[in-house]
């Protein structure tokens, strides 16, 4: 097969454009669609200091590659956030590479380990989980308390804004989630970024027009060495939502940027949603929070972790 | 035809295909969507529409490991 721009060999059926691509004229508008969506959304402006989260996966990783060249052209500086969930047999891969890239890159590195500042690894938290039947799964406690430390690590560097590697794929599964959960607060929440909030560091989305399978080829099209396992603890609805817009896109290619551009359409018009935060803060942790504590301490709250014990650091530096 | 096939990592395996068969047919074969993989063919990434030759070595990676 033959690329369709340049007549190359081509490495990728584009079949929502319907052309075929060569390793450099993919590279390219990769390329291409970061700085578009940078700039068409106004998501970094020069001189910013800029928190990327990485996982050491293909997603954040390419993405720290990519915001590295970025920072340098537009004189912003960049510091690479990694969160050591504490999950064994896979995270250690993961804070392998994220290390290897940053010191490659000459990017400045933080790890925030759960053990340290929480007082458990997530395979601690899921063994509470299973105990005590709490209805959650393990993806959930995850996510918030990811979420919860990234924030507070971007805003105790001094980020003007948190990067994060969403592509296309994350976020069209990430709005039909929301659909089917019906939760508007969420759903108005996505988005290239996410609006300034009392506490939160902005955070934003430069490969959220980038399906999932481009930000594979590119890296490996560029040699970038990422971590490639699988979570252990991995299931459970997002997985379900996964597969059904995967194979809705095999099926009717093109789907995922109509869920991405109609919710857009949609969310022009959603403006009276109200945001689920005023100006609280958590009694625990004093966190940003729309109840009285944060949906993390809440989480820590139930498995019995003791918040503001020895153990637990969550919210202890926070400024402001 | 036989192709040699090594899917995410496991051990290379001989498929038959049909005279004129694609990457394709390996994925369908194997029951995967090719939203989820890359393929290198002969050691180079290829669209799934790649025609397979006998004695071809696939190697299918997937690409989506996360929840």
């Amino acid at each position: 097969m033959k690329c369709s721009l340049c007549g190359r060999n081509a490495v990728y059926n584009r079949r929502y454009t319907g052309t075929f691509l060569c390793d450099r004229c993919l590279a390219r508008s990769v390329e291409r669609k970061f700085q578009r969506t940078i700039s068409e959304n106004k998501l970094i402006e020069a001189g910013e200091r800029i928190a990327v989260a990485v996982s050491g996966g293909k997603d954040s990783t390419t993405c720290m590659h990519l915001l590295a060249e970025h920072c340098e052209r537009k004189n912003c500086e960049l510091v690479a956030v990694t969160i050591d969930e504490g999950i064994s047999g896979y995270r250690e891969h993961g804070l392998r590479a994220a290390r290897k890239n940053a010191g490659l890159l000459g990017v400045e590195h933080k790890v925030i380990s759960f053990k340290e500042e929480l007082g458990a690894t997530l395979d601690e938290i899921v063994g509470l989980v299973k105990e005590r039947g709490t209805g959650f799964g393990a993806c959930t406690y995850c996510g918030v308390l990811r979420r919860s430390l990234l924030n507070r690590a971007a805003r105790e560097l001094g980020a003007d804004k948190l990067a994060t590697a969403h592509n296309l794929d994350d976020e069209a599964q990430a709005i039909m989630l929301n659909y089917v959960r019906s939760d508007l607060a969420r759903l108005y929440r996505l988005g290239p970024s996410y609006p300034a909030r009392k506490g939160f560091v902005p955070r934003i989305k430069p490969f959220r027009e980038i399906p999932e399978k481009e930000v594979a080829l590119y890296a490996m099209i560029k040699g970038i060495e990422v971590d490639s396992s699988e979570c252990p603890h991995v299931g459970g609805i997002h997985v379900e939502i996964r597969d059904f817009i995967n194979s809705l896109e095999e099926n009717h290619p093109n789907s995922k940027f109509m869920i991405l551009r109609t919710f857009d359409k949609i969310k022009a018009n959603m403006a009276q949603v109200p945001s689920e935060f005023g100006d609280k803060r958590c009694g625990k942790c004093g966190e940003p929070t729309a109840a009285s504590i944060c949906r993390a301490c809440g989480l820590l709250e139930g498995l019995g972790i003791e918040i503001g014990a020895e153990n637990c650091n969550l919210g202890k530096n926070s400024a402001t | 035809m036989n192709v040699e096939v090594r899917f995410a990592g496991e051990k290379a395996r001989e498929m038959a295909v049909d005279l004129g068969a694609h990457v394709l047919d390996i994925l369908k074969q194997l029951g995967v969507g090719r939203e989820v993989v890359a393929v290198r063919l002969d050691g180079k990434l290829v669209p799934e529409e790649e025609p397979l030759q006998d004695g071809s070595k696939v190697e299918i990676f997937r690409i989506v490991t996360g929840g």
